[in-house]
């Protein structure tokens, strides 16, 4: 189960999402695909779930989605913007 | 009309004068702001924004304190905001003196002196157990320089803060403090990470108000260029336990840097800080605050807003040679203070 950190402030500006945390200061930008997953973490997902949704949008190998999924969901952590249980 | 009198003003070397102004007529444009300040090359003298400006002499000695009395009187001031740290040093000496001429928000000198210098503020939070980077005091009148803290180090002192590469360089600076005629100095780790400072106002140790930012970028003496306003929950506790602990009145800045998961305090300012300009548009206007604590001190103020952003910057004037003129007038007679201080006691 993934948790986003509370105290985030999100704003859209074209086809990016910037994230301000406003406990470090610290601003993120996401582009479209990564706002993509960003959603469905806040909505609850699981990486498997995340997994399956991004196999049928983009189509692409399996192999390809869930080394982008671990990257992304790696630095996320590393960034302290979400927790994992 | 409140008529307020606002000292440093020169912008350029960071001192927060003329941004307090800006901040005061942002929340009453009937405020009769009178500046004061050491020098006519000091950019904010020629702000239209002060309805006049006077001279102060140089010294913070006793003189300082007779030509503000006397400014305070001679220009009807209602009040007095400092904005130097030796200014609130010698100020809060001579607090009950002043207050005979014109109202201020400082703290008792008993107060101050717990953190009046780089050094005294050192000891008093290790006599607190607050955390520090690890740090020396270094006499300089020894020869001696045992210092294991690897480099670069900070050398902190009233005459500025220095960064030193290697052992020769802190030599020099160390030497350079001992010429001026310091005693001793602050040697302190250089703590790589993020940095945080919260401005404050607060009446007897309670925090009425409050702005705290992000560093984004730094200017090479480490003053604030761009800063985010943001909630560290961790550097509020921290400021609030110790402005608590000094039973602080009045303006006070307090520094930190974040590393990995440990939080360090790194200086303390006894007065609104150079980006004070960010406060009244974080919906917290820090020296309309103090204003209004001096009439009715139990005004609180609101939550900052995070988020905003301030870039820091020069801006180029073009001078009226007639009012530079005027200022050369008021600034060059060292002796002002003196000719109306037997006039006034005649």
């Amino acid at each position: 189960m993934m948790r986003v950190k509370p105290k985030l402030r999100e704003d859209h500006m074209q086809d990016a999402l910037y994230i301000f945390d406003e406990e470090t200061g610290y601003i993120f930008e996401l582009n479209s695909t990564a706002a993509l997953i960003w959603d469905m973490i806040k909505e609850g997902l699981s990486e498997e779930e995340i997994f399956k949704k991004l196999r049928e949008i983009f189509g692409e190998d399996d192999s390809k989605i869930m080394s982008d999924l671990d990257n992304f969901i790696r630095k996320l952590l590393e960034y302290h913007l979400i927790t994992k249980e | 009309m409140t008529r307020i009198g606002i000292t440093s003003l020169n912008s350029i070397l960071g001192a927060p004068g003329l941004a307090v102004a800006k901040c005061l007529k942002m929340a009453d444009e009937n405020l009769d702001l009178i500046g004061l300040d050491y020098t006519p090359s000091s950019p904010g003298v020629f702000d239209p924004i002060f309805s006049k400006v006077r001279a102060l002499p140089p010294s913070l000695t006793y003189e300082y304190i007779r030509a503000l009395k006397l400014i305070a009187e001679e220009e009807n001031l209602d009040v007095l905001i400092p904005n130097t740290d030796p200014e609130v040093v010698v100020i809060s000496r001579y607090l009950e003196e002043l207050r005979d001429s014109v109202k201020l928000l400082i703290p008792s000198y008993s107060v101050v002196e717990k953190v009046k210098d780089k050094v005294s503020a050192e000891r008093y939070m290790r006599e607190k157990k607050i955390k520090t980077p690890k740090s020396y005091i270094v006499d300089l009148k020894s020869q001696k320089l045992d210092i294991d803290l690897g480099y670069p180090v900070l050398v902190k002192s009233e005459e500025g803060v220095f960064s030193c590469i290697n052992k020769e360089e802190l030599r020099i600076c160390l030497k350079r403090l001992r010429i001026f005629g310091f005693k001793n100095a602050l040697v302190q780790e250089y703590v790589e990470g993020d940095e945080y400072s919260i401005a404050s106002v607060a009446i007897d140790g309670e925090i009425r108000g409050w702005v705290m930012q992000k560093k984004l970028a730094l200017s090479d003496f480490g003053s604030t260029l761009m800063g985010v306003t943001v909630n560290n929950e961790r550097v509020l506790r921290i400021a609030e336990d110790v402005i608590r602990g000094l039973r602080w009145t009045g303006p006070l800045e307090i520094e930190f840097r974040s590393a990995g998961e440990e939080l360090f305090l790194t200086d303390f300012n006894l007065r609104f800080p150079a980006w004070i300009y960010l406060s009244p548009f974080a919906g917290v206007n820090l020296p309309y605050l103090l204003l209004r604590l001096i009439y009715d001190n139990s005004v609180k103020a609101a939550m900052q807003k995070v988020g905003v952003i301030i870039l820091r910057t020069i801006e180029d004037k073009i001078i009226d040679f007639r009012k530079l003129g005027e200022l050369i007038m008021e600034f060059s007679s060292p002796k002002l203070f003196l000719s109306h201080k037997k006039k006034s006691s005649s």
